[in-house]
């Protein structure tokens, strides 16, 4: 055997963790391009902007920086949201901004890396617990949702969060049984960078507590009876948890430096009080509660590939089973992944939960959603090793269940939100039975060729649903000409974009009877289904057809 | 039994490899925008005027506009209703069907590429003899503010400045409209339904005290006055019980008042005529809420 051949075998997990990590990366940045800018990448674009002035404040005067009235007007921008993935953005676009050709990739950067690394930390779980053909289905299972691929573009804080509950998750789950210290204290910290990164982590204490319960009641009651101090079974990583939680979201975010009860409060009032943006499910649009209780599942069901569904259905029953014997050496990862994936839905049993943001807002059970499927993907190897032997190679069933997963994902770029699986039709059934087709205006890239096209001079375009901060840096990075205006007044403008969802028609009826036209001189489709269209004030300027992608 | 679960579960690769084939069947079922391309001729040809065209399913519609915007004259594609039309051209793909269309009997079914184009007939049509929105878009309307019977002329201007108010705003005041002292406007827009849906109408602003009157000296005679009212839907949500009182008058003799309960959506009012046939005047009056009122009106 060559020196080669065996530093391969010896690190081979550490060397596929390394290649999933790198070439996920390198998927997002080669596939970054073209996709469009979502309306709150153009606030957090500019909250970053603010942040980063004052780094360089802190850089140069220090003291200055520091002072209270300083520190609260460089990070009153997007206060409603913690800082940390900002600040990151704002740091990668200051450090990195050289290494691309766009200054938009700076800024996503950090969110493309945080998905990268949940990417690996799922082979690594899954590697650890199922085996390395499993870790890798789970991993690549996770990678190639189409939703996921989508969101782990952006400069938003779904896929962080999402990544973060789950490297802690793993961290925790570590602590639990190793004796080194590191773990706890690991845990300590990420779970501090989580509290720092998006309000999901507040879920998050409710999936130890439950995991405990699962998993401790039993020993805790004999404790109990047997007078034993019950307090030895507390995992240690929660006063660590406890401990540096708070301390590290609290110095990482300068907003809560002062005032910090008042604007604490203010946080949390503002997600728990959120205000009921609009979503179309099942052909009705919802503005406000009672929000249908089926959205969560059905929108899970309507955009996960169904092979992967599947294989978690099948994960989650072994594991019940497995988890019924006690020398299981296991229980404790299956009952954090299953916990880990009810809270992440818990929200949406209430009626009274937001649905605006489609399904992003419980990205963060997907990872244990694919670690389930892993252990369906095991399961499955072993049924078929029983019927049809040749068939049960690990490579085979894998390439089997990824395949589509992976030709589906390839294929929703960069109409990611528009992508659905064929157990609803597509993207065709999908808006037959009324589901979203799309929101947060980033498809204003797909239409960029026409408006580069047909704008006058220094023409104005009407933005629609693009936050005119979006408008901006597809300015910045030369995807639409620097000498056009974007603004919210179709009366004053050129050209006008519309971002179809039902409640937003009045937009476009307002644009025909402004443009004296109803139709379209642009239309952006995705598997035949119009998305966003473009409307020329000129006539002459008129190009039918589809723009490039 | 274990067996059997084995060859279940030894499935799932399978059912693996038959989402890719249905993935590939959907993403390439839905016609291309040549399809729709070659399509416009046909679709043009078997158009009549007074025979709108409705798309099955209604996301593809705006395709169909864009191939072919000469079949969807803007009082069609925002017709108030489908009772005046006796005949629907149907634009239906991947087997689709218009439920709006459903009661109304298929006349004739062509089959045109991935597209099936049916004539429906709507044999209890009331066609519209006068259509009041039309009238005012051509200047053939007197406007007054009528503060106790003391009645100032509103302007006709064919170039103001046009304002739109986007999602959350009013809707699209355009340059020809009629405008009144106090800067209050009479003019042609369109307003969405609870559906969503476009209807063209007459958009009319209120004043503080008195009413906004509307003059229409060449309504032919017929049965009734057919009307609809409302404010965009958007705009109209969590409003209760806000109203607007319509009352239609012809030869000096009231033919009814109509209250708008605007929480209603876009509603449909009729109105008995008899003779003797004369002008009719239409006055809005009562305002609790200042934008986007907006009605139609027609003789049938």
């Amino acid at each position: 055997m060559s020196r080669s051949s065996v530093f391969i075998e010896k690190h081979a997990d550490s060397l596929i963790a390394a290649a999933l990590f790198a070439g996920y990366l390198a998927a997002l940045l080669a596939t970054a391009g073209s996709l469009g800018f979502m309306r709150d990448e153009g606030f957090y674009f500019a909250a970053a902007r603010a942040y980063d002035a004052w780094f360089e404040l802190l850089e140069q005067h220090p003291a200055q920086a520091l002072t209270p009235a300083v520190v609260d007007r460089y990070w009153t921008v997007n206060h409603e949201h913690p800082s940390l993935i900002k600040s990151l953005f704002a740091l990668s676009h200051r450090f990195l901004a050289g290494l691309f050709s766009e200054t938009s990739t700076s800024f996503r950067l950090p969110g493309m890396l945080l998905s990268s690394l949940a990417v690996t930390v799922t082979f690594l779980w899954g590697r650890r617990v199922l085996g390395r053909a499993a870790g890798i289905v789970a991993a690549l299972s996770f990678a190639l949702m189409p939703r996921v691929f989508f969101h782990a573009h952006l400069a938003c804080f779904d896929l962080p969060v999402c990544s973060l509950w789950l490297v802690t998750s793993y961290v925790y789950v570590r602590s639990l049984t190793s004796t080194r210290r590191a773990w706890v204290v690991g845990a300590g910290v990420l779970f501090g960078l989580m509290l720092d990164t998006k309000h999901n982590s507040w879920i998050f204490p409710f999936a130890l507590g439950a995991h405990f319960v699962l998993t401790q009641a039993l020993p805790l009651w004999h404790d109990w009876r047997e007078r034993r101090s019950f307090w030895r079974r507390l995992p240690l990583a929660w006063p660590s948890m406890l401990l540096l939680g708070p301390l590290l979201f609290y110095a990482l975010w300068p907003w809560i430096w002062r005032d910090t009860s008042a604007r604490l409060l203010e946080y949390v009032r503002f997600h728990t009080g959120h205000e009921y943006y609009n979503m179309e499910f099942l052909g009705r649009t919802y503005f406000e509660p009672p929000m249908p209780l089926g959205y969560a599942w059905l929108m899970t069901a309507a955009t996960v590939p169904l092979v992967t569904l599947t294989l978690a259905v099948v994960g989650a029953v072994t594991a019940l089973r497995k988890a019924r014997k006690a020398e299981e050496p296991h229980r404790s990862d299956y009952a954090f992944w299953a916990v880990s994936l009810l809270m992440s839905y818990a929200p949406w049993l209430s009626p009274n939960t937001p649905i605006f943001g489609g399904t992003k807002h419980w990205m963060t059970a997907y990872p244990f959603l694919c670690l389930f499927a892993g252990l369906g993907f095991v399961r499955v190897c072993q049924a078929l090793a029983a019927v049809a032997p040749l068939l049960s190679r690990p490579v085979v069933v894998g390439a089997c269940v990824l395949v589509g997963p992976l030709v589906m994902t390839a294929h929703s770029h960069p109409f990611g939100l528009s992508a659905y699986t064929p157990l609803v039709g597509g993207a065709p059934g999908a808006a037959s039975l009324g589901l979203n087709r799309t929101f947060w205006g980033y498809t204003t890239q797909s239409l960029a060729p026409f408006i580069n096209q047909a704008a006058p001079k220094k023409g104005t375009v009407y933005v629609h649903d693009t936050a005119l901060q979006s408008f901006a840096m597809f300015q910045e990075d030369g995807r639409l000409r620097r000498d056009l205006r974007g603004s919210l007044n179709i009366a004053a403008s050129d050209i006008a974009l519309y971002h179809h969802e039902p409640h937003m028609s009045r937009v476009e009826h307002q644009i025909w009877a402004s443009y004296g036209s109803i139709s379209p001189d642009a239309i952006a489709a995705f598997d035949g289904v119009p998305i966003a269209w473009a409307y020329a004030r000129n006539r002459l300027a008129k190009t039918r057809g589809e723009p490039a992608r | 039994m274990k067996r059997n679960l084995s060859l279940l579960l030894g499935l799932v690769p399978l059912l693996g490899l038959a989402e890719l084939a249905l993935h590939q069947y959907f993403a390439t079922r839905a016609p291309g925008f040549e399809a729709y391309a070659a399509l416009a001729p046909e679709l043009t040809k078997l158009k009549r005027p007074g025979m709108p065209v409705v798309v099955a399913p209604a996301w593809a519609e705006p395709l169909v506009r864009q191939a072919a915007p000469e079949a969807f004259p803007i009082a069609e594609l925002t017709r108030p209703d489908d009772t005046a039309f006796s005949r629907f051209l149907e634009v239906s793909l991947l087997g689709s069907s218009a439920p709006q269309l459903a009661e109304f009997p298929v006349l004739e079914t062509l089959q045109r590429g991935a597209f099936t184009l049916r004539v429906h007939d709507n044999p209890r049509a009331m066609p519209v003899r006068f259509d009041f929105v039309t009238a005012v878009g051509s200047g053939e309307v007197e406007v007054f503010n009528d503060v106790a019977g003391e009645r100032t002329p509103c302007k006709l201007t064919e170039h103001a400045r046009p304002t739109t108010g986007g999602l959350h705003g009013p809707v699209t005041r355009p340059q020809s409209r009629y405008e009144c002292l106090g800067a209050g406007v009479v003019a042609v827009t369109l307003i969405e339904d609870e559906s969503y849906r476009p209807h063209r109408c007459i958009l009319v602003d209120p004043i503080e005290k008195g009413e906004v009157v509307l003059r229409f000296n060449s309504v032919p005679e017929s049965a009734r006055l057919v009307g609809f009212a409302g404010k965009s839907a958007f705009r109209a949500r969590g409003l209760g019980g806000v109203s607007v009182d319509l009352s239609v008058r012809e030869a000096e003799r009231e033919l009814g008042q109509q209250r708008v309960i605007v929480a209603d959506g876009w509603s449909r009012f009729e109105l008995r005529r008899a003779a003797p046939f004369g002008t009719v005047e239409v006055a809005v009056k009562r305002f609790s809420l200042p934008e986007d009122f907006c009605f139609a009106l027609e003789a049938r």
